[in-house]
């Protein structure tokens, strides 16, 4: 199962090691290796169709790599299993928020709380209003989806993803769908959850943010990790010219 | 020949003692169609050889004709030591024919449901058959609240299929009374004339549903 991995290290949240996915005839990844120790902060960056998505989704098994291991909390993910366990224990926020529109906010919060983790209801509304206190929309607990604004949604999402007490969060371009009023507020909460320790691995193309808060930038290009380094090295010396040639692209148009 | 009116109004109340076993068996019918099909469905999507499994029983369903697969129920099955009764049988054929129908319906509507919605319920850990019941079916159901009333007047208006075997339902109820009378016109116009009176009432029940599904999700 784990061939290729080395023995389960307790400080390492997730491990991946050779990585290999295909969608048809298109490579998506290429022999990834990547491990995050617990409470890092690592930021995924690179042009689209890089395999960045493609990458985070499969940690937490929504996409199946045909090729390499995955271990998430020294546990082994089973290819083409269930996973249930690996995926309660890792949250995910996505583009699209992907709120369920037929539930309220709270709903939202504690339907895989009861369902999943078997949480009493009480318990489960009370997590969740912790929760969406702490991202700032305790006031629209009663609303639906639609009703919220793509920020609010977002931070929403967040909290549902949170009240899970997963031991890292995993972000799928979280605000690459948000108007840019609204991408601060998102990114505020992103911060004070880095603040408090939380392992998270983000995709976005947000630099300022992942200036602050990265320990590690992981930049992607046509499926493999080209380059890898702590923020202040990759923004100033970027190693290689694809690096170069993205920087000088993204952030010539970033105002943050 | 004329219609007479007074006959028409002199046969109501005897037509009426079968409307609450045709009622009863469309109701029964379009719960256990709705209850086959969505199994059906949610089963076909479930791996690929129960997917070629599922399309070839949905396909054989909708392919031989309802009197067929009631005669069969009725007549074939007591040689292999199943004898039901009638209405059951007449409850079950109409269940089986109309589930293949509503399986497609199903189809469609979860088709509709954004892939985002299964990739948050994998994300959250909520396991397959919740996954289904709390995330997917409450959005797909929203989706098709139209379609499936259609479904449930054709249901309805099939009730009749099941005189064939017996069951005392209100088409049959009315043909006796022509066939004792030699009067057809009378009998089957009040036949008619409740039927129409159903069909607009379930018509109008899911128009209700529906602007309240849709209310509930734009709220």
């Amino acid at each position: 199962m784990t061939e290729g991995l080395p023995p389960a290290d307790q400080n390492l949240a997730v491990e991946a090691s050779g990585l290999c996915k295909w969608f048809k005839k298109f490579q998506a990844l290429r022999d990834v290796d990547l491990q995050v120790r617990r409470g890092e902060r690592i930021v995924i960056c690179g042009p689209s169709g890089s395999g960045k998505s493609t990458l985070i989704r499969c940690l937490n098994g929504l996409e199946t790599c045909q090729q390499g291991q995955i271990r998430v909390n020294g546990r082994a993910l089973a290819p083409g299993k269930n996973n249930l366990e690996i995926r309660r224990s890792i949250g995910m926020v996505f583009q699209s928020f992907n709120l369920f529109p037929h539930l309220s906010v709270l709903q939202n919060c504690t339907l895989a709380q009861v369902r999943a983790q078997k949480r009493s209801k009480e318990e489960a509304v009370e997590i969740a209003r912790h929760y969406l206190a702490r991202v700032k929309i305790i006031d629209q607990a009663g609303k639906f989806p639609s009703q919220l604004s793509g920020g609010q949604q977002q931070r929403a999402a967040i909290a549902r993803a949170l009240c899970m007490k997963p031991g890292t969060m995993l972000f799928d371009e979280p605000t690459s769908a948000l108007d840019p009023e609204m991408i601060k507020e998102v990114l505020d909460v992103m911060v004070s959850l880095a603040e408090d320790g939380m392992t998270m691995i983000c995709v976005t193309h947000e630099m300022g943010f992942a200036r602050k808060v990265a320990d590690r930038i992981i930049f992607m290009d046509e499926g493999r990790i080209v380059e890898e380094a702590p923020p202040e090295i990759f923004f100033s010396s970027p190693q290689t010219r694809r690096a170069q040639l993205f920087l000088d692209q993204i952030l010539s148009s970033d105002v943050h | 020949m004329d219609f007479n009116h007074a006959f028409a109004i002199e046969i109501v109340p005897t037509i009426l003692q079968a409307l609450h076993t045709t009622l009863l068996v469309a109701v029964l019918s379009s719960i256990g169609a709705a209850a086959i099909g969505f199994t059906l469905e949610v089963t076909r999507r479930s791996g690929r050889l129960a997917g070629y499994a599922m399309r070839f029983v949905i396909d054989f369903i909708r392919s031989t004709p309802v009197l067929a697969q009631l005669y069969f129920l009725f007549f074939v099955l007591p040689f292999y030591g199943i004898t039901l009764p009638a209405m059951v049988v007449g409850v079950l054929g109409l269940s089986i024919y109309y589930s293949g129908y509503l399986a497609e319906v199903f189809k469609a509507g979860i088709d509709a449901i954004h892939r985002g919605q299964w990739d948050a319920a994998k994300a959250l850990g909520l396991s397959g058959f919740d996954t289904i019941i709390f995330v997917i079916a409450p959005q797909m159901l929203r989706n098709i609240a139209a379609p499936m009333g259609n479904y449930f007047v054709s249901v309805l208006k099939a009730t009749p299929y099941l005189a064939v075997i017996a069951v005392p339902e209100m088409l049959g109820s009315g043909f006796d009374i022509a066939s004792d009378t030699f009067r057809y016109a009378e009998p089957l116009v009040v036949v008619g004339i409740i039927f129409l009176f159903l069909a607009i009432s379930i018509a109008q029940l899911v128009r209700l549903l529906e602007t309240r599904l849709n209310a509930a999700h734009n709220r």
